[in-house]
């Protein structure tokens, strides 16, 4: 490498876009040529994004005779700054300043503790008995009956169907009661009871039943009659 | 109201919406485990606001009674997390007014809570946590009443800004710049105490 392909990668060198090779080769050109070394060396140290002891006190001063300090409106953006709700050029310019300023970077550090810290005082410990006495205060006391009620038969009525069952209930009774007497099925009970009732102009199913009981019984008792008057079993003869 | 997050204890998994149907049925378990759950919320709450243990446990007590005869007029789908820290600030204030002077100013003291951690925490971590909370009551102090308000609810107790500017009845702008001045207080105070000689 000579002075010319040095100086013609110098800016590149800089930026850090140069490739690893010829980085090596730069450096080792600068080490062995004295101008090279004594450019690099100077280009080096003036570089803005290194910034030493003495630009920052420049830096400070500037500041102080135009503007007095930037830490005012930084304070107010940290709070959105760490809560990540601070973006683009404002983050940025922010993280310039908090490059520079110590107390900021400080106040920064404690906002990001606070964020981390404070929801861990959300909850205070309380002693056992509280929950007995909110308790103590707030369920009733149940009387036997109530008690009953709510083992036997309260978990039976408030389940999601019972609704639908009433209705279906109350709907037969409604129609048993008001509706026999009017739909087509009404006259079936008057045929019901005149089937039982004996008619004395007209012979019923009741009378032919009696009438047939009591020849079924007579001829039970004839056979009856006929069995003793018969001789005695025949089982001993040879 | 379909939050699970809840407080201390291990019943927390319990779907917070069945929690409340099963309260409003009468279930008694149910409700103590709802007490149990939101003891420490609402305690911690009260005791920002009364500056006093007795008498922040008094009004942690008087807003679960009022809460057990409201259950059953919670408005579904409100959060009730907000619901619960309003009803515990209303029942401060009132209790503030009728006591009508304030207690003095009193530090909250600082006691482990029943925290379930990952691990078993070593000395050295119990020291450091209980330092680092002793800091920051001490440090809640210095501020005024107003920032102190707006760091429970927003950075304490996690509200949204929102429902912080219901609570508060204030325009959200000023909610959110209120939160920020008050933050910035507070780290300026935890500096101030760590700067100092024999601070803790």
């Amino acid at each position: 490498m000579n002075c010319l392909d040095f100086e013609s990668r110098l800016e590149a060198l800089l930026d850090g876009t140069v490739g690893a090779e010829a980085r090596q080769d730069c450096l080792v050109h600068a080490e062995k040529c004295f101008v090279c070394g004594e450019l690099l060396a100077a280009v080096v140290g003036s570089n803005p994004s290194t910034p030493d002891e003495s630009t920052a006190h420049l830096t400070r001063t500037v500041l102080e005779r135009t503007i007095g300090s930037a830490c005012s409106q930084a304070k107010e953006q940290l709070p959105a700054y760490v809560d990540q709700e601070l973006t683009g050029t404002d983050r940025e310019l922010l993280d310039v300043h908090l490059e520079g300023c110590v107390d900021c970077q400080k106040l920064a550090s404690t906002l990001v503790a606070l964020r981390r810290d404070l929801p861990s005082l959300a909850e205070a410990p309380v002693d056992e008995q509280f929950v007995s006495q909110v308790l103590a205060a707030t369920l009733p006391r149940h009387t036997p009956l109530q008690l009953w009620w709510r083992s036997h038969w309260s978990g039976w009525v408030q389940r999601p169907r019972f609704a639908m069952e009433a209705a279906y209930v109350g709907l037969l009774v409604v129609i048993l009661v008001l509706g026999a007497f009017s739909t087509p099925v009404a006259a079936l009970t008057e045929k019901g009871i005149g089937l039982v009732q004996p008619d004395p102009q007209s012979p019923s199913v009741w009378t032919h039943t009696q009438e047939g009981l009591g020849t079924f019984w007579e001829r039970v008792a004839s056979l009856f009659e006929k069995a003793e008057s018969e001789p005695e079993s025949t089982e001993d003869k040879p | 109201m379909g939050e699970t997050a809840g407080g201390s204890g291990g019943d927390s998994v319990l779907n917070l919406e069945t929690l409340l149907d099963k309260c409003r049925q009468g279930d008694d378990l149910a409700w103590e485990a709802l007490v149990r759950r939101y003891q420490g919320r609402v305690f911690s709450v009260s005791l920002h606001y009364m500056r006093d243990r007795e008498e922040a446990r008094d009004t942690a007590q008087e807003v679960f009674i009022k809460l057990y005869r409201r259950l059953n007029t919670l408005r579904s789908g409100e959060a009730f997390l907000p619901f619960l820290i309003r009803m515990t600030r209303n029942c401060a204030i009132d209790r503030i007014r009728r006591l009508k002077s304030r207690t003095p100013e009193q530090s909250i003291p600082v006691e482990e809570g029943p925290e379930i951690v990952a691990h078993q925490p070593t000395p050295e971590e119990n020291t450091l946590r209980r330092w680092r909370k002793g800091l920051l009551y001490r440090a809640l102090d210095e501020l005024s009443e107003q920032s102190r308000e707006v760091i429970l609810l927003k950075d304490i107790q996690e509200l949204k800004l929102s429902e912080i500017a219901d609570l508060l009845a204030l325009p959200l702008g000023t909610v959110k710049s209120r939160s920020h001045r008050a933050r910035i207080e507070l780290a300026e105070a935890i500096q101030q105490i760590e700067l100092s000689p024999g601070a803790m």
